[in-house]
């Protein structure tokens, strides 16, 4: 089976975003770059890490669960805020919440 | 069989809190126990980065003397689509218009916000002290949020779909107040103190509109991010404060979720406790002051809001402590038993807030 995200992202203007998306739904390019950042357990959980400046507001939060299988019994869950350095796996989660809307908008 | 919970890493392993809700009601006794062990450490962690975020200590900012006429400093950047802040400087104070409207915008709404709390309220800048204003436009690519980061503001340009831009006069007043809370002593971004923190930028990112527009608050529409949802979108704007949880309702987006009484208040740990959800009471008891007063809305209501954030010294206030000030400031402002004082009061009191 292939692997399914699960993303919720609650943006810092207050507006929530979620869906879920199966990786063989994905665009090639976005795929590749997609397998290629959400197997890498390090890179992961170094971004999960990551934290805004002290002070800033209206920060984005992202929520990532991946399913490994149908029963969705096998998952990672993974929790990221607006940093600078955690932005590859910000800007793919960005990307991939714009294809689930693309999906749910009947764009694809 | 017994579900495998988890995974991973102590610290950033979480069950999905849609997933918490469906153990708690549906699991056997262990699996509720393991649960709301989860649901607790997801707390602790939440807590921790609150804790990490300390307000800064309370300073009232210097009121200008009327003779005084200071400039506004106003840089803005392209970031390029890229993360890296500021980016690269494309229009300093006193520069002549570039090619990119989105720069152009974002220098004259900031003009436009800084003139409200100069002219008004003699502040000069958002620290009082004249501080330079800076602005990043293009921030990462299809980003859909702006955001103040405690020395700069920053405009994703939207993914297009779910949003066409972030560029508008009240999400600029908007992210610009969060300064002015930051450098007025701060605003706890948790809970209640959190959607004070929101609803004081929601107030002032309106009134920054009104104010450049001349609109009394019967002319005003009182919405927040109006225009920037997608073409595609069931929806008006991100926020309304004569009628929260109007602003939209999309297949995509949901219902726009804020509240205008404490009976809907929402008790939830997403949002940093919902700190947009619940900013919805405040902003409709500034709306209902507003036009009780009539007139312009920055003059009586806002002064009222403004020596609010002057003076309330608590960076952990719950919105019965912030309803006090306000009844506290406008007697102290329009005098005791004045219609302005009895206004504010009942203002909060039809939005079910205890003064």
């Amino acid at each position: 089976m292939t692997m399914t995200l699960f993303l919720q992202v609650f943006t810092g203007q207050g507006i929530r975003l979620q869906g879920e998306i199966a990786m063989d739904e994905l665009p090639d390019d976005l795929a590749r770059q997609a397998q290629a950042i959400l197997q890498d357990d390090r890179m992961l959980a170094d971004a999960a890490s990551a934290q805004p400046p002290p002070q800033m507001v209206d920060v984005s939060t992202y929520e990532l669960t991946l399913y490994y299988d149908a029963s969705h019994t096998h998952y990672k869950h993974y929790t990221f805020v607006d940093a600078e350095t955690n932005i590859d796996v910000l800007d793919l989660l960005d990307d991939i919440m714009h294809e689930i809307i693309r999906h749910k908008k009947g764009l694809v | 069989m017994t579900p495998h919970y988890g995974c991973c890493h102590p610290m950033q392993c979480i069950l999905p809190p849609h997933m918490v809700e469906a153990i708690k009601m549906r699991g056997d006794s262990q699996q509720r126990k393991m649960a709301e062990t989860l649901e607790k450490r997801a707390e602790e962690m939440r807590e921790h980065r609150s804790e990490a975020t300390p307000p800064d200590s309370f300073l009232a900012a210097p009121v200008l003397a009327m003779s005084a006429q200071p400039a506004v400093d106003r840089a803005v950047y392209d970031g390029n689509r890229r993360a890296t802040l500021p980016g690269t400087l494309v229009r300093a104070e006193g520069d002549d218009r570039v090619e990119d409207d989105d720069v152009n915008n974002v220098y004259e709404l900031t003009g436009d916000v800084y003139h409200l709390y100069l002219n008004v309220y003699r502040r000069n800048s958002l620290d009082g002290k004249g501080m330079t204003i800076l602005s990043t436009v293009h921030h990462r690519r299809r980003y859909n949020n702006a955001f103040w980061n405690g020395t700069q503001m920053a405009y994703g340009d939207g993914d297009g779909t779910l949003f066409q831009t972030f560029i508008e006069a009240t999400i600029v007043g908007h992210e610009l107040s969060h300064g002015v809370v930051q450098f007025s002593g701060g605003l706890t971004y948790r809970d209640q103190a959190g959607a004070l923190n929101e609803s004081f930028a929601d107030v002032f990112g309106s009134l920054s509109k009104q104010y450049a527009l001349g609109q009394t608050a019967a002319e005003a529409n009182w919405l927040i991010g109006e225009g920037t949802l997608g073409p595609d979108i069931n929806g008006v704007a991100l926020r309304s404060m004569k009628a929260p949880g109007t602003a939209y309702n999309d297949s995509v987006l949901g219902k726009d979720p804020q509240p205008y009484h404490m009976d809907f208040y929402l008790t939830t740990s997403t949002d940093n406790g919902g700190v947009h959800i619940n900013s919805g009471i405040p902003n409709h008891a500034f709306y209902l002051l507003a036009q009780y007063l009539g007139g312009y809305a920055w003059e009586k209501a806002g002064c009222i809001w403004y020596d609010t954030m002057q003076s309330i010294n608590n960076p952990f206030a719950t919105f019965s402590d912030w309803a006090d000030k306000t009844v506290e400031m406008a007697r102290q402002r329009f005098g005791v038993g004045s219609l302005e004082a009895e206004y504010t009061r009942r203002s909060w009191k039809l939005v079910g807030v205890d003064l």
